[in-house]
């Protein structure tokens, strides 16, 4: 567990997190993906979830995201995010505006690709409220 | 007298407009820090981004083409420009040179018979448009309630874009804005969205921390599929960065003609207090003669 990797999150107004970790989880869009160093090059989508990232030391950090990009490569791993947030920042309030704004976005909904991405959502923003 | 009293109350209006011009350069100079910061801090994003697009688009095989954002719809007879503008004045050239630049393009345009629609962000553009190419407008957006742009608003635009796309109610999309490079110089850059243009990206000058490694990536679910929702990402980001480009040049278009302003209304006043000094003096010397004269006559 000495090799690392870069992790960057960014998002379009400005980067949450860049630094060496020994490990990332990212939800992707066909399943949880546990980076390491020397992983397989890869371009994958992201579904809303939870990313996961273990320095060195082990400390762990957490981060909401609300769907986007990831780009891996050996050394690096880049993570592209409309919506990201650290759970650590999550407010309960924040939640449940959340929740309730994925509740009501089905009506809206006629993709079902989106509706699934929706329950998805729904699913992780109610584990996280357990969770806090 | 009445001249004198004139002067005084001239002096007086000038002084406060060149108060006035000073605070608004003050306010734009600490505004134009904070919008570069948000474009230095959009840039991240938008090279990673590209840097997917670029690998995607170039490492791909035959199945490539299929999205039309990517290829165009084979036409050339529509053209939508956006045309991103300030929401407020007194900021130099810097609505007129943009308003300039598509007056040309659809000039241009439609000598060659095409057709125009205008889409404008930004209420000066519109105003200013909207006299001669009233009708060519279908949509404004309006962003004088937020300060600061941030990317979820830049959705409803991007949507409304590609929504536009998908009726069929354009074939190609440029967008107009100026890009910012110094407090002096802002220049007008057009750029052009559908059919994506990857090479030709709004701000491909700051590009050097990419380099094009050639790699092969897996892609997950497929590259189709991923591009299919890359794309539309991909003119929000670039609409998102060139608001962001227009609010650093706006403020900094405003920085340099109010400071302009300021040193005009300093000339100014140093002139009419020299009128005004020459005037009292006038007036006290024919004070003086008309009591010496006086004086003499007794």
């Amino acid at each position: 567990m000495s090799e690392k990797i870069k992790f960057d999150l960014v998002s379009p107004d400005n980067i949450l997190i860049s630094g060496d970790v020994v490990m990332v989880t990212i939800p992707g869009g066909e399943g949880d993906y546990g980076v390491m160093f020397g992983h397989q090059p890869m371009i994958t989508t992201i579904r809303p979830g939870v990313i996961e990232t273990e320095t060195e030391k082990g400390e762990i950090s957490r981060f909401y995201v609300d769907g986007g990009f990831a780009e891996i490569t050996n050394t690096e791993c880049s993570v592209l995010a409309e919506d990201a947030i650290a759970i650590s920042d999550f407010k309960k309030e924040d939640i449940d505006k959340r929740i309730h704004e994925a509740e009501n976005n089905f009506d809206d909904l006629t993709n079902d690709l989106d509706i699934s991405l929706n329950h998805t959502r729904l699913e992780v923003l109610k584990k996280i409220l357990i969770e806090i | 007298m009445s001249g004198l009293k004139e002067l005084r109350n001239r002096i007086g209006s000038v002084k406060s407009t060149q108060k006035i011009t000073k605070a608004m350069q003050m306010v734009a100079a600490s505004k134009l820090r904070k919008a570069q910061e948000s474009v230095e801090a959009s840039r991240p994003y938008a090279s990673r981004m590209r840097k997917i697009l670029k690998s995607l688009s170039s490492g791909s095989g035959e199945n490539l083409g299929l999205s039309p954002i990517l290829v165009g719809t084979g036409k050339n007879e529509t053209y939508l420009l956006v045309v991103a503008t300030s929401e407020r004045g007194l900021c130099g050239a810097f609505n007129s040179s943009i308003v300039r630049a598509v007056r040309k393009e659809i000039t241009f345009l439609q000598a060659d018979n095409k057709n125009v629609k205008l889409l404008c962000i930004g209420k000066k553009g519109r105003d200013m448009l909207r006299r001669e190419y009233g009708s060519l407008i279908i949509e404004t957006f309006d962003f004088s309630e937020n300060k600061n742009i941030q990317f979820k608003d830049i959705q409803d635009i991007g949507k409304k874009i590609i929504d536009l796309f998908g009726n069929n109610e354009f074939d190609i999309c440029k967008v107009y804005f100026n890009r910012f490079k110094s407090v002096m110089s802002q220049i007008v850059t057009s750029s052009q969205l559908i059919p994506a243009n990857i090479e030709d990206d709004v701000s491909r000058e700051n590009d050097q921390d990419i380099s094009i490694e050639n790699i092969y990536y897996d892609y997950e679910p497929d590259q189709d599929e991923i591009l299919d929702v890359l794309l539309p990402k991909n003119i929000n980001v670039q609409i998102f960065q060139a608001l962001l480009e227009n609010a650093a040049s706006e403020q900094g278009a405003r920085m340099a003609a109010m400071d302009n302003a300021t040193r005009n209304a300093g000339e100014m006043i140093d002139h009419l207090t020299l009128v005004y000094n020459r005037t009292r003096q006038a007036v006290i010397t024919s004070e003086l003669i008309e009591i010496i004269s006086g004086a003499e006559a007794i």
